[in-house]
């Protein structure tokens, strides 16, 4: 009898086991269980599964195609294709050079041999827009609104911007002697050597002729929210009126960021609620203990390449009306993504999930059947669309018309602001 | 004596109990991925087919797609439940990703209207249209995929403290323009006054950027910064181009929207080589029958092979084969397998293996009239290979010339579903001299 008992319960544990092991798969993901036995109903039983379809494509490609093809690129191509047919463009597969490079990016480790500086092109040469502090170019007092007109006694006028840019950089280490014109001055001659230059994401300057400050946010990156604080106080120790924000062109980057950078304005308070998989909604809150006092109005610049933590990081601030937008409505990017390290240095960066801003705007982006904006992001408080002038530089108060809105907005609001 | 199966018990249970758990997973994943097939060789050059390939990572593709479409079922925000889909959207990303005007993917839309075209139906307007790249642009992109490729395998090396780049392309380079390759006979299209050759600029108010709009405005960009242009001219410009591309349309959409469909009609928008005027003209879609033979015009549809077999018969050996569309290749090969006696007849290449394999045609004819074809530049696909292989076995004269492309054999894929592509296996070479 006990012996009886024994076994059935071993046999009825073992079958149990099998089950379990069988549908560990849609337990994981919490989809329908489905039947070990009969797994399919029996109406629309396809010939091939869909990996039998991708491997006899796959193969048929590789070995009937008539040029010859990487195994391995074709196989990124399918797996590109696969998130693809998702229909989110979001979600992306990353082949191990993009995967590498995307590291290095969000850790903000793009370096590379040059002098610090911002540049934009001039008649004349290249602008400087931005000197990075403690860069060689800030040591050897460059100055933003300098126009580099010959590098290594080559006049560069009429060369092409990235050209000059390529003779400006190279080897850490080595010198390189730059001419500069300086408004009502004569040409300067600087000597610097070429350092190990990290960009920063944060930084910012007095705008010229101004007491407002100018901060731009290049990406939302590990050391981006520190920049950000200490440029902050460098500028309110210049005794700032205002200051403008610049998120336009910034595609955005780490939540986290986003998130540290707001702790300065509010605490305790919501950025955004994400919607997951399911029924899973998270919260998302300013942490305590960071709040800093801002005696005076900002403007935050957007453009239509403005996304993710731009647009939160923007959204959350107008929702809590701390500053004011200026500029082109925002991408219109309303999710949340994981990067899943792969198998083979690849990996995939999945939408886990939807987010809404404080103000509970769904601001997600819609497009037309061939990819053209339709609605979504962000719409300015001051909509100003860029000069299609050619000499436009942004961040260049003369030529940066929707700075020049940025000013004037804040010269309106505060009236200690020149 | 009876203490020892008292110990022993618990791991047996225990064993079997995980091992039962792990077995139904492995049943679970073996049922869901299927036995891997090794596909059908295609059908008109025959090869050896390579084994599974191992990848970098050390798993198999099977293993690979296995694990990514499971990771997204469980991940992804929305609920996925459409596998079939995911694995059409892999084999379109191959497809696409060789990059080759003549390798084309096409939709569970597409995919019907191109065989109702190679059956002698042709719906939409009755064109065909091809995408030409640029070729210098098309190799420097080539490099700079194979570049991509060393770099995923070993890394994105350093070069005297830079990164290494990737050949320089002009952007907007890589815009092909979009071609009629073939008006079909009596279509819409024909009456419209479309021609062979005729490049599509847009329809239905939206439009192709084209390449050399695109070089156009970066040239003004660095003529108006020298000041060496008028600006109210560089501004025009650039207005036309912002309006173009705030309404542009991707090349294999219009061609979607130009070969699809039974009824309805287009706004289409194309010049002339050599004339700048842009034609207007709403264009309605039918389904245009295509007879194998009229007057002399030979089309490879199907059913071609018993109707040339018919002509000849009757002493008609003149042919006229330009503006011939795709056509089928199938009904190609027995069209030849009519005219031929059994033999070789030149040779296949193929880049992938530098293997020069003889063309075979099991021919059944004994004694066949020598043709007369007339051929060019839009003599294409089957009917291409057809006039080549003709003129190798020396029963046919080419009155013109097929031009500089060479002659391609192309493989229909269908895929579960609907979808389908065709990609070119090899090139046909009357001469076992390669160049």
């Amino acid at each position: 009898m006990k012996t009886g008992f024994r076994a059935l319960a071993w046999l009825t544990a073992v079958g149990a086991a099998f089950a379990v092991g069988f549908t560990w798969k849609d337990i994981r993901s919490g989809s329908p269980l489905q039947a070990p036995g009969f797994a399919q109903s029996k109406e629309k039983a396809p010939e091939f599964t869909p990996t039998q379809l991708f491997t006899g494509e796959y193969r048929r490609i590789l070995n009937s195609y008539y040029r010859p093809t990487d195994s391995n690129q074709l196989l990124f191509a399918g797996m590109d294709g696969l998130l693809g047919a998702l229909g989110d463009p979001h979600t992306q597969f990353f082949e191990p050079y993009i995967n590498e490079e995307f590291e290095r990016s969000t850790m903000g480790q793009m370096s590379f041999g040059g002098i610090g500086a911002r540049l934009a092109p001039d008649p004349l040469g290249v602008k400087v827009i931005q000197v990075f502090r403690g860069g060689p170019a800030f040591k050897s007092s460059l100055r933003s609104g300098d126009i580099i007109i010959a590098v290594d006694n080559d006049v560069v006028a009429g060369e092409a911007s990235d050209e000059i840019v390529s003779k400006i950089k190279g080897k850490v280490g080595s010198t390189v002697k730059i001419r500069v014109f300086r408004a009502g001055r004569d040409t300067i001659e600087l000597s610097m050597v070429r350092g190990k230059i990290i960009p920063p994401s944060a930084d910012g300057n007095v705008i010229e002729g101004t007491n407002i400050g100018y901060v731009l946010v290049t990406g939302f990156e590990q050391p981006t929210s520190q920049q950000f604080y200490e440029t902050i106080r460098e500028l309110e120790a210049k005794n700032i009126q205002g200051m403008v924000i610049d998120l336009r062109d910034n595609g955005g980057g780490l939540l986290e960021s986003a998130v540290d950078m707001l702790a300065r304005y509010v605490e305790f308070k919501t950025v955004v609620t994400m919607s997951g998989r399911g029924e899973r909604v998270e919260t998302v809150r300013t942490p305590g203990g960071m709040l800093h006092p801002f005696k005076y109005p900002t403007v935050i610049l957007l453009n239509e390449r403005s996304a993710s933590a731009s647009e939160i990081f923007a959204g959350v601030l107008r929702d809590y009306k701390l500053a004011t937008l200026v500029g082109d409505h925002t991408y219109g990017k309303a999710s949340v993504q994981n990067v899943i390290q792969l198998a083979g240095k690849t990996s995939a960066k999945i939408t886990i999930a939807h987010y809404g801003l404080p103000g509970g705007e769904n601001i997600s982006r819609k497009v037309d059947e061939d990819g053209q904006y339709i609605s979504g992001g962000i719409k300015p408080d001051v909509e100003v669309a860029i000069s299609p002038d050619p000499g436009v530089a942004l961040g260049d108060l003369k030529s940066d018309n929707q700075l020049q809105k940025a000013v004037e907005v804040i010269r309106k609001k505060n009236p200690k602001a020149k | 004596m009876s203490s020892q199966p008292n110990r022993i018990w618990p791991f047996v249970v225990a064993f079997s109990v995980i091992g039962a758990g792990m077995g139904g997973a492995a049943m679970r994943k073996q049922r869901e991925m299927g036995e891997i097939p090794t596909p059908a060789v295609a059908d008109i050059d025959s090869r050896t087919l390579v084994a599974s390939t191992e990848m970098q990572s050390g798993l198999s593709e099977s293993e690979y797609f296995y694990r990514l479409l499971d990771l997204i079922k469980r991940e992804f925000v929305d609920p996925v439940d459409d596998d079939q889909k995911l694995a059409v959207g892999a084999v379109r990303g191959m497809v696409n990703s060789l990059s080759d005007p003549h390798a084309i993917f096409m939709s569970e839309e597409q995919f019907p209207a191109f065989q109702s075209a190679q059956n002698g139906k042709v719906e939409g307007i009755g064109v065909e249209v091809d995408l030409k790249f640029d070729l210098v642009q098309l190799k420097k992109f080539y490099a700079s995929q194979a570049k991509l490729a060393e770099w995923n395998a070993s890394g994105r090396k350093e070069v005297d403290g830079k990164l290494e780049d990737l050949p320089d392309i002009q952007p907007g380079a890589l815009i092909p323009d979009i071609v009629v390759s073939a008006v079909i006979p009596g279509s819409p299209a024909e009456k419209a006054g479309i021609k062979p050759g005729d490049l599509i600029d847009g329809i239905d108010g939206k439009w192709s950027l084209n390449r050399r709009e695109v070089t156009e405005l970066n040239d003004a960009f660095e003529k108006i910064r020298q000041n060496k242009m008028d600006r109210q001219a560089y501004l025009d410009l650039r207005k036309k181009y912002i309006t173009r591309s705030e309404n542009a349309i991707a090349p294999g959409r219009i061609r979607e929207k130009l070969t699809v469909g039974k009824t309805g009609q287009v706004k289409l928008y194309w010049k002339s080589p050599g004339t700048p005027a842009v034609k207007t003209a709403s264009v309605s879609k039918d389904v245009t029958k295509v007879p194998a033979i009229s007057d002399t015009k030979l089309k490879f549809v199907l059913g071609v092979d018993q109707a040339l077999q018919d002509a000849v018969a009757k002493k008609l050996v003149a042919f006229d084969l330009r503006n011939s569309g795709f056509g089928n290749f199938s009904a190609a090969e027995k069209a030849l397998a009519n005219l031929l006696p059994a033999g070789d007849y030149g040779f296949t290449t193929s880049e992938r293996n530098d293997k020069i394999i003889p063309f075979n045609v099991k021919g059944t004819a004994s004694e066949t009239p020598i043709l007369k074809l007339t051929v060019d530049g839009t003599t294409r696909g089957a009917a291409r290979f057809f006039a080549a292989v003709m003129k190798a076995a020396g029963r046919a004269t080419l009155e013109g010339d097929l031009g500089p492309e060479p002659v391609f054999i192309f493989q229909t894929v269908a895929i579960q579903g609907g979808a389908g592509y065709i990609i070119p296996t090899a090139i046909y070479r009357a001469e076992e001299a390669t160049s």
